[in-house]
């Protein structure tokens, strides 16, 4: 069993902060994506946790255990890293032997482990290469059969697919996340890109300079982000231009002419000018020819069809949005009554609308 | 179109062949001359004068401690420059060139003075040259295994090799140096060459190494001088050859490049 816990972990380089105080913490097999732009912390925190770097306060604590004073080569973590970081002097099955020869193991037992292990990234036949007469693919390859092949309690993997081509990265996270799980170590990936984070993570520590957004299930972070610029980060989102109405009891936001109860807006004052974000697929049309007081009056842009789904862009009357081209992801077929310049009425599901304010949108934007 | 630069660089490389091969075959055949026409005197003097051995030997065993002094010292300032304290590269960088800006004689008036006072004794071993050959060789070992430490991503390697529970003795022998032979194997060349070419040390030291026994061969015996210069520049390209070799040997584990698929 490892369990992970990073406590309230600050790193700062000169006057630049990197980590302002991160907790979190990971259970035993899990797969835990740290995911954020450039700059927002989630390499630091990786190094922390691999011991190549030493934070400036706060413990990480590996089984319980506070591991600040362990260096790296004691850690027991397998680390893999963006620019493959394969040793060119050696070959694909040296570099994968090479953790075990420092263990101490004999010849055969290396011989044995190290073969398993590049059978299982797939590179069976390609022993002998040195990592300039393999692909990049491969390379990566190399470096995960390198990294498990010490059997570490903790696998960390720094963006280790951002240097591959599209095709090859997607075979790859899959392959990564079909060994993760059928060896049931407890990961770290790092990533920007979010389809990655979404699609293989067991849940995902969103970051943003310095600062952990949300910690959750890919379902989670998408369907009910928890600040404004896990929103405006992970996946595409609506922005609707409104006050704050209603009662402390039922809250709701007034967009344009309309009052809709917005669960997320309790707690702001009455008045207060905000911004409510909705993802495409939560966001509804329904064709009006005049405003029935339930939904924004808009007016539709074009479809774009995209297979599954088809997109419909629509321009809002409300005029503190000029020009907000709102999207609406509609499934199956048969939407042609949404074509350009039918008038329709919008609306969104409120549960998982989120309520922020200008400044906090606008600060969300800039950190990306 | 193509012909005429095929033209211009078959010129170019020739007046470069002519530019080296005169002064040597000008050499060689002055060497080989006497009052009385050709004559193996000259080669013959240098083969049965004992000083020319003692001197060879000297050379030869300054060379192989700067080299190795060198090579530990240069080594582990540019790791330390590279993993711990890139800030300061140009100043090392800077210091490395500094040599070329103090004469030579300054150096040696300034160190046989502080000598005197501290370590007199050492001024009487040959050996002395030693820490000034390896002054004089710094900004060309630097620049050799900068140059190979850049070429590979030094952090990274490192960190995997940590990462991988390798401690440094292992990560030192195991994937830094053999990563850096080529680039060891021509700071070597450099260091050694400067040894045996370097002539104001030595003679200020007064210690008769090979470049001093050449000039003084050369006030009594020209041809002789003539010879020595020639079996100097021979050697350092014989080197030069043994060390591509050696280089290529090392390397030569390496399949050839191929084409690889994904």
């Amino acid at each position: 069993m490892t369990t992970v816990e990073l406590r309230s972990v600050r790193k700062t380089f000169g006057d630049f902060v990197a980590l302002h105080g991160l907790d979190l913490n990971m259970t035993d097999g899990e797969f835990v994506s740290f995911l954020g732009p450039s700059g927002c912390g989630k390499t630091t925190a990786l190094r922390i946790v691999a011991g190549f770097e030493l934070p400036d306060g706060g413990s990480v604590l590996l089984d319980g255990a506070d591991i600040e004073n362990a260096p790296p080569n004691k850690r027991d973590m397998g680390m893999v890293f963006q620019d493959y970081s394969l040793f060119p002097n050696m070959t694909a099955i040296e570099n994968v032997a090479f953790g075990l020869r420092v263990r101490g193991q004999s010849a055969s037992q290396m011989k044995e482990t190290s073969g398993k292990m590049i059978e299982m990234v797939g590179l069976k036949g390609k022993e002998g290469n040195y990592p300039h007469q393999m692909s990049g693919g491969q390379q990566q390859r190399v470096a995960l059969a390198r990294a498990l092949a010490i059997q570490p309690k903790v696998l960390l993997l720094d963006e280790p697919l951002s240097a591959l081509d599209a095709k090859v990265r997607v075979s790859l996270r899959n392959e990564i996340r079909v060994i993760q799980q059928e060896l049931a170590i407890s990961t770290i990936f790092v990533t920007h890109d979010q389809e990655e984070a979404l699609t293989i993570s067991d849940r995902i520590a969103v970051l943003s300079q310095g600062q952990l957004e949300q910690f959750g299930t890919p379902e989670e972070i998408y369907r009910h982000p928890a600040t404004p610029f896990v929103a405006a980060f992970v996946g595409e989102s609506n922005i609707f231009h409104g006050t704050i109405a209603g009662t402390h009891d039922a809250p709701s936001v007034r967009i344009g002419s309309v009052e809709i109860p917005v669960q997320q807006a309790a707690g702001r004052s009455s008045g207060e000018r905000v911004r409510v974000l909705t993802r495409p697929e939560s966001t509804y049309l329904r064709v009006t020819s005049e405003g029935d007081g339930k939904g924004i009056p808009a007016t539709v842009v074009s479809q774009q069809f995209q297979g599954a789904r088809t997109r419909i862009l629509t321009h809002l009357d409300h005029v503190e949005d000029p020009g907000a081209v709102i999207l609406t992801d509609v499934t199956g077929g048969g939407h042609d009554h949404f074509a350009g310049g039918v008038r329709v009425n919008v609306t969104f599901d409120p549960a998982t609308a989120l309520v922020a304010s200008a400044e906090e949108l606008e600060s969300a934007t800039v950190a990306q | 179109m193509r012909t005429r630069r095929h033209i211009g660089l078959g010129t170019f490389v020739i007046i470069v062949i002519v530019f080296f091969a005169i002064p040597l075959i000008s050499l060689l055949v002055f060497s080989f001359t006497g009052a009385d026409g050709p004559t193996i005197d000259a080669w013959a003097s240098i083969v049965e004068n004992p000083g020319f051995y003692s001197a060879l030997g000297l050379s030869l065993t300054l060379a192989v401690l700067t080299t190795i002094a060198s090579l530990i010292l240069m080594t582990a300032t540019v790791l330390w420059v590279h993993l711990r304290a890139m800030h300061l590269r140009a100043l090392v960088e800077g210091i490395t060139l500094l040599v070329f800006a103090i004469p030579a004689i300054t150096l040696v008036i300034g160190a046989t003075g502080l000598l005197l006072g501290l370590a007199p004794w050492a001024l009487g071993s040959p050996l002395i040259l030693v820490p000034f050959y390896v002054v004089l060789s710094f900004a060309f070992t630097y620049r050799a295994l900068d140059a190979g430490v850049r070429a590979m991503d030094l952090q990274t390697l490192v960190d995997a090799a940590q990462s991988l529970g390798a401690g440094w003795p292992t990560i030192l022998l195991r994937v830094i140096l053999p990563n850096l032979r080529t680039a060891l194997l021509g700071a070597a060349f450099l260091t050694i060459t400067v040894v045996l070419g370097e002539y104001v040390l030595s003679s200020l030291f007064l210690y008769e190494t090979l470049p001093v026994f050449m000039a003084e061969i050369g006030t009594a015996e020209a041809q002789g001088a003539a010879a020595l210069a020639l079996l100097t520049v021979l050697f350092t390209w014989g080197l030069l050859v043994l060390v591509s070799f050696v280089s290529r040997r090392l390397g030569g584990g390496r399949p050839q490049m191929t084409v690889v698929t994904t």
